[in-house]
Parts: C-alpha cells; structure tokens; sequence
C-alpha cells in the first residue's frame, strides 16, 4: 500500500476476537491496511504494549492508524503507544470495535478521507437501529 | 531507598501478590472479570525475573523497566495504571542516587498524577487511587513514617468498600460495587505494606 493512508488497528484482549474482526473488515475493503493486535503472548487474555507497538511498527510510516478498541486496558494501552509514538498521526478512536471499525473501513477506504474524518464518521455514522 | 532495597521492595510485593492471588482474584470477581490476582502474579513474576539484569542500572531506570515490565505483562487495566506510576517515579528521580523524603514527596506526586491521568480517575472513585492518593499526601521534606504510609495505605484501601465503583467494570454494578474492596487499591495496599516492610528492614 502506498503511504498517507489511513490504516485500521484493532486491539482486542482476545487474540482470535482480534483476528476475526479484521478478517470482517478486511471483506469491506482489502485495499485498507487493517491489523489486529489480540491477546497476550502465550494466547492469553489481555492487551501489551508491547505488541501493539510491534504492530504500530509494520505499519507505513507515512500512513495515519485510526485504533479501534475493546475493553479495560485496551484503551490505556493504546493510549500509551499513542503517547510514544507522538510523532506519528495516531488517533483512538471511540466507536465499537466491529461497528464502528466497519464505518472506518469504507471510510479509509474512499481515499481523500482524512484521519480526523475517518474518526469522525466511525463515531457518528454507525447506527444499531440504522 | 536505594538501588538494592528498590529491588528489594519489588520481591517483597511479588511474595504478597503471590500469597494473596486467590484473595485478589476473588475480589476481582465482584467488581471486574476475576483475574486481578493472576495479572499482578504475573507482572510482578516478569519483574522480579529482571532484577539481577537491571541491579546496575540507575534509580531511575530501575523504576522505568519496572514500569515497562508491568505494562507488558499485567495484561488488565492494572497494568497501565501501575506500569504509568513506576514510569514517573522514574521521571521524578532522574538525578537521584537515593531517594529521600523530598524526593519521595516529588515522585510519589507525579505517580499519583500519572495514574489520575492514565485512568481518568481521581481519589473517591473507587480504585487503586484511594491507596495511593493518601499517601502521596502524607509525605513532606522529612524522612517517611513508614509504619503511618503503612497505615494510610491500608485506610485508603478498607475506605473503598463503601465507594461507589466509578471507573473500570466496576462502575457498570453501580450502587451494587458498595460493600466490595477494590481490588487495585487492595494490591496497592501489598505494594506499600511490602515498601514499608523493605525499609524498616534497611533501617534496621
């Protein structure tokens, strides 16, 4: 993928909750960069820092990641990474992981979207009742 | 405290959690998902496994790796709470060789911050910050009373059982959480039983 794209990262404390969600929208969209990052080593339940940063690291640098989130921990670790890496254009954003993660997807997907709109659209646009 | 004592402190606390897991856990149970006395043992185990590679290193990079290590293998949302307070202990003594009451004063002030920040919490919210706020609060210029930390330690801790749960799971059982320990601020309380402990043996 070329740069200055908005890619998708899913953090999850299960890592096959983690995968399945970006398998669900990586169908949306295949050209959207969509990760996931689910669990502790081992298979455990959880979120690490550590491997959120590993994953934050495959990505372009030139692309934005919009962070998808979904219990406890998972917000104040990505919130972590995002302080680390304050040179990078990382937003968390506040939207269901599947939801809202699918709105981002299509979103990211259209090309001139910007992070802030990515954001934008995945916290307003979803609708249970839509 | 130096260097060694510091180490010391962090096997005391594994020792604890190791002891009261199942307590911790079972507590977790009421106003979380069960698995805070898992989480410590296994935070603590990861940074007491590190310890003889980091006895040269700096005061301050001591309390950095601990911070590191907790965040990574904690694995809840104890672990950037408690991974955030070690990392501004360590931004506090950057120039410190041993730390003495102003240094503890200064530290333990930006760890409350950190944590405050890092959870969107503040002291009466039901959480580990109820341990760590009082003390922070009762230290000054002076060497630490470590029998009263001890002791404001473990008020701040019993105090919990009767807040409404404002922040983590908790808050989602409401007036329900009233009448369960948090089970951060019960960890907390080994933390700082196992510091005064570290320091009244060094003393002694």
């Amino acid at each position: 993928m070329a740069g200055n794209q908005v890619a998708i990262l899913l953090i999850s404390h299960v890592e096959t909750l983690a995968e399945g969600a970006r398998e669900l929208l990586q169908q949306a969209n295949p050209e959207v960069g969509v990760y996931a990052c689910g669990g502790l080593d081992g298979g455990e339940i959880g979120t690490s820092v550590d491997r959120i940063e590993a994953i934050v690291k495959e990505i372009d640098p030139e692309d934005a990641i919009l962070i998808f989130y979904d219990i406890g921990s998972a917000k104040m670790n990505a919130e972590m990474v995002q302080e680390m890496y304050e040179g990078r254009n990382i937003a968390i954003c506040n939207a269901p992981l599947i939801e809202g993660g699918y709105v981002a997807t299509v979103t990211a997907g259209l090309g001139t979207s910007s992070l802030a709109k990515v954001k934008r659209e995945a916290e307003e646009g979803y609708s249970k009742e839509g | 405290m130096n260097n060694e004592q510091a180490a010391q402190w962090m096997r005391q606390t594994a020792e604890k959690l190791v002891e009261h897991k199942d307590e911790l856990s079972k507590l977790d149970q009421f106003v979380g998902d069960g698995d805070h006395g898992v989480n410590m043992e296994r935070g603590f185990r990861a940074v007491v496994e590190n310890l003889d590679d980091w006895k040269d290193l700096s005061l301050s990079q001591l309390m950095q790796k601990i911070g590191s290590a907790l965040v990574s293998n904690v694995g809840g949302a104890a672990g950037p709470l408690y991974g955030t307070a070690f990392m501004r202990l360590g931004t506090a003594w950057t120039d410190v060789d041993q730390v003495d009451g102003p240094a503890w004063m200064s530290g333990m002030a930006k760890a409350v911050e950190g944590i405050a920040q890092r959870g969107k919490a503040q002291a009466g919210d039901g959480t580990l910050l109820d341990v760590w706020s009082p003390v922070a609060a009762i230290l000054d210029e002076n060497e630490p009373d470590w029998k009263k930390i001890e002791d404001a330690a473990q008020t701040g801790m019993e105090e919990t059982e009767s807040m409404v749960v404002k922040k983590g799971r908790g808050a989602l059982l409401g007036e329900k959480s009233v009448g369960h320990l948090d089970p951060g601020a019960v960890s907390s309380f080994y933390l700082f039983q196992a510091l005064a402990k570290t320091m009244d043996e060094g003393e002694g």
